[in-house]
C-alpha cells in the first residue's frame, strides 16, 4: 500500500545536539504506533510532520505533497492530538470543537452541525456546554479529540491519546481509533508509551531510539507465534510455585513473564502441566503458541543502539 | 446509545482556503472579551465625550449663523483646548472662515488627547489576557497545528484590539464628522472638509497600530494577565509622569519620544495639520519602530515553546 506520509533523510539538530538522526520512514494506511523512550525524539518528529518545527536537512511528503518551508496548507490533511492539556480558555466544550471546525476551514453552519456530530461520536453529552476549564483531564483529552477530527483529516496524529483516560474511556478511545482507521480509512500514528495500547490497536510500529528508526514492522508479523514454546496464563493459585513445580518435573526451562509461564513445548507436555497444575489448585485460563512480547521487541530494539545522539 | 448519534460519519464537502483563519481568532477574541461587563460599561463611558464635542460642533454651526451666545458659549467651551489658541481671535471675528481648521482642531481634541487616554484603559481591560491565556492554556498547539502562521495569529488577536478601539475612536469621530455635515447650513461644506475624514482614519490607525502592537507584545511575555496588564498600564503612565516632569524641570523643550502617547500625538498633529512634517517626522519613525520591535518579540515568544 501506498505510504501516506514519508520522510527522507529528516534530521534535526538544536545546536549540538542531535534529535533525529537521518530519519527515513514511511507511515502506510492503518494505524503505526510511534514507540520510543523519552528523549527519543517521538515528539521532534511530529512537530516537524505538522511544520511548526523546522527540519535540518531531509524531506517530507504528506499525501504525495512535499511540505515546504513556511507551508500550512497541508495541515488540512491532518488531525493533532497534542499530549499536552491544551484548550481555549473561556470557551464550552462545544466552542472549543466548533473552533477547530472554523480554523480548519469548514463554513459555519457545517462546522456547528459537524461539531455536534463528532461530539456524540466521543461520548460527550450534554457536558458539551459546560466551559472547558472545569473539565477532567479524560474530558479535556475526548474534546482534544474531537478537535482534530472534525474536519475528516485523512491523517490523523495521536500524541499520548490514552493518558488521563479511566479504563472505561480508554477503551471506547482506542475502539474509536481503531474505527477511523479500518472503517474510514485514516492513516493515523500513535505516539505512546502504552504498549497495551500499541497492541491493541495497531497495525505497525516504528521504534525510534537515539533519533534514529530502530525497528519497524507489521506488529502481526513481530508478534508471530513462537512455535516451540507454550504461553501459559492460571486464574487462581501461584504462579511461581506451579513454574518450580514444573522446572522440578522436566527439568525444562521455564520462565514467568507479566503475569504468565512461558515453557519449552517439547520438554512439559500438556498432561504434565494440567497435573502439576492441579496440585497447587491452579485453574488453566490461557493455553496458548508463546507469542514475541513487544516489551521484549522494544526493549531489545532500544537497547541494540549505541549512545551518541540525543 | 442516544437515538441522534450516528456514529463517525466522512464530510465530504471542500474546506475554505486559508487566508482567512486570523478573522476566526479575531471573532472568537472579540465575543470572549465582550462577555466582560465592565468592558461594555466603559465603552459606553467612552462615547461621553462625543456628547461634550457635539455641543462644540452645534455651537460653532450656530456662530457662524451671527449667534452671539452661541460664539461666548463656544470660546468659553474651547478656550481650554491646547490647540484652540491661535484659532480664537477669528471665532471672535469671523467663525464661518476657519471652519476646515476649527473641525480639524476640534478632531484632533478628541482623538489625541480624550480617546487617546480612554483607549488605555480600554485595551487594558482585555488585551493582556489575549496571548497570556493561550501560552498558559498551551492552545498554541491547537492554533498552530491548523492552517495558521504565526503573523497571522498575531492579526487575528490584533484585529480583536483594533476592533474594540474602532468603538471608540473612528467610529464615534466619524459620526461627530457626520454630525458636524449635518449641523452645517448647506452640503457645500463637504467640498470643504472631505478630506477631514481620511485625516480621521489615518489619525486612529496612528493610535490603533502601535497600541495593538505593544499590548501584544506585554501579553505575549507572561502567562500570567496581570503582569501583562501591570506592564501596560506603567508603559502609559510612567512615560505619561516622566514627559511631564522633564517639561517642568527642563523648562518646555522636546520630550515626547519619553512617552508613547505623546509620540502618537506628535503624528496626530500632523494629521491634522497642527505640526510640520519635519517635526513629525521622527515621532513617526519611533512609532514605527515600537510596532515593529513588539511584533518581532511577541512572535518570537509565542514561537519559542512550540518550538522548544
Amino acid at each position: 500500500m501506498d505510504a501516506i506520509v514519508r520522510l527522507d533523510g529528516v534530521s534535526k539538530w538544536y545546536g549540538r545536539v542531535t534529535a533525529l538522526d537521518n530519519v527515513s520512514l514511511a507511515i502506510p494506511p492503518g494505524v503505526t504506533g510511534l514507540l520510543g523512550p523519552n528523549g527519543a525524539g517521538k515528539t521532534t518528529l511530529i512537530k516537524i510532520l505538522l511544520g511548526v518545527v523546522r527540519r535540518s536537512a531531509g524531506r517530507v511528503w504528506i499525501r504525495g505533497e512535499e511540505i515546504r518551508r513556511g507551508a500550512t496548507r497541508f495541515r488540512r490533511h491532518i488531525g493533532y492530538v497534542p499530549e499536552d492539556d491544551c484548550y481555549l480558555s473561556g470557551l464550552t466544550g462545544v466552542e472549543m470543537v466548533f473552533f477547530a471546525a472554523q480554523m480548519s476551514g469548514l463554513p459555519y453552519k457545517e462546522g456547528l452541525r459537524r461539531s455536534h456530530e463528532i461530539l456524540d461520536f466521543c461520548g460527550v453529552q450534554q457536558e458539551r456546554y459546560r466551559a472547558v476549564e472545569t473539565y477532567s483531564t479524560g474530558m479535556r483529552q475526548k474534546i482534544k479529540f474531537a478537535s482534530a477530527i472534525v474536519h475528516d483529516p485523512p491523517v490523523l496524529i495521536l500524541d499520548e491519546p490514552t493518558s488521563g483516560l479511566d479504563p472505561e474511556e480508554r477503551d471506547a478511545m482506542l475502539h474509536r481509533i481503531s474505527l477511523l482507521a479500518r472503517r474510514h480509512g485514516k492513516s493515523i500514528l500513535v505516539s505512546t508509551h502504552i504498549l497495551r495500547d500499541v497492541q491493541a490497536v495497531c497495525d505497525h510500529v516504528i521504534v525510534l531510539g537515539n533519533g534514529r528508526v530502530v525497528g519497524r514492522g507489521d506488529l502481526s508479523t513481530l508478534l508471530a507465534p513462537v512455535t516451540d514454546s507454550w504461553e501459559v496464563e492460571i486464574e487462581s493459585g501461584d504462579l511461581e510455585q506451579l513454574a518450580v513445580r514444573l522446572r522440578e518435573a522436566t527439568s525444562a526451562d521455564v520462565s514467568v513473564c507479566s503475569g504468565h509461564l512461558v515453557l519449552d513445548r517439547g520438554a512439559v507436555s500438556s498432561a504434565t502441566l494440567f497435573t502439576q497444575a492441579q496440585a497447587i489448585g491452579a485453574t488453566i485460563r490461557v493455553l496458548r503458541p508463546a507469542r514475541q512480547s513487544l516489551e521484549r521487541y522494544f526493549l531489545e530494539a532500544v537497547e541494540s543502539q549505541p549512545d551518541g545522539v540525543a | 446509545m442516544a437515538l441522534h448519534e450516528l456514529g463517525y460519519r466522512c464530510w465530504n464537502g471542500s474546506l475554505r482556503s486559508g487566508w482567512d483563519r486570523w478573522w476566526v481568532i479575531a471573532a472568537n477574541g472579540s465575543r470572549l472579551a465582550w462577555r466582560n461587563p465592565w468592558l461594555r460599561r466603559v465603552l459606553v463611558l467612552a462615547w461621553l465625550p462625543t456628547v461634550y464635542l457635539g455641543m462644540a460642533f452645534f455651537l460653532y454651526e450656530q456662530s457662524v449663523d451671527h449667534s452671539i451666545l452661541a460664539r461666548r458659549s463656544l470660546i468659553f467651551a474651547v478656550r481650554s483646548f491646547p490647540e484652540s489658541a491661535h484659532l480664537l481671535p477669528e471665532l471672535k471675528e469671523d467663525p464661518s472662515a476657519i471652519r476646515h481648521s476649527f473641525w480639524s482642531m476640534l478632531l484632533l481634541v478628541f482623538l489625541r488627547y480624550l480617546q487617546g487616554t480612554l483607549m488605555v484603559i480600554v485595551v487594558g481591560m482585555f488585551a493582556p489576557s489575549l496571548i497570556t491565556q493561550d501560552l498558559r492554556t498551551r492552545a498554541y498547539l491547537l492554533y498552530f497545528s491548523h492552517e495558521l502562521t504565526s503573523w497571522e495569529y498575531l492579526l487575528g488577536k490584533a484585529m480583536v484590539i483594533v476592533s474594540y478601539l474602532s468603538l471608540i475612536t473612528v467610529l464615534p469621530a466619524t459620526a461627530l464628522y457626520i454630525l458636524a455635515v449635518m449641523l452645517s447650513p448647506h452640503l457645500s461644506v463637504l467640498y470643504e472638509t472631505w478630506d477631514l475624514l481620511f485625516r480621521i482614519w489615518a489619525a486612529t490607525l496612528v493610535m490603533m497600530v502601535p497600541a495593538a502592537s505593544i499590548a501584544l507584545m506585554f501579553s505575549s511575555m507572561t502567562v500570567e494577565k496581570r503582569y501583562a496588564g501591570f506592564g501596560w498600564y506603567s508603559l502609559w503612565i510612567v512615560g505619561w509622569v516622566a514627559h511631564l516632569t522633564l517639561q517642568r524641570v527642563g523648562g518646555g523643550g522636546n520630550w515626547w519620544w519619553v512617552s508613547v502617547k505623546h509620540t502618537i500625538g506628535k503624528v496626530q498633529a500632523w494629521i491634522f495639520d497642527v505640526e510640520d512634517l519635519s517635526a513629525a517626522a521622527p515621532a513617526m519613525i519611533l512609532l514605527a519602530a515600537y510596532t515593529l520591535f513588539s511584533l518581532v518579540l511577541a512572535r518570537a515568544r509565542i514561537l519559542t515553546p512550540l518550538r522548544s
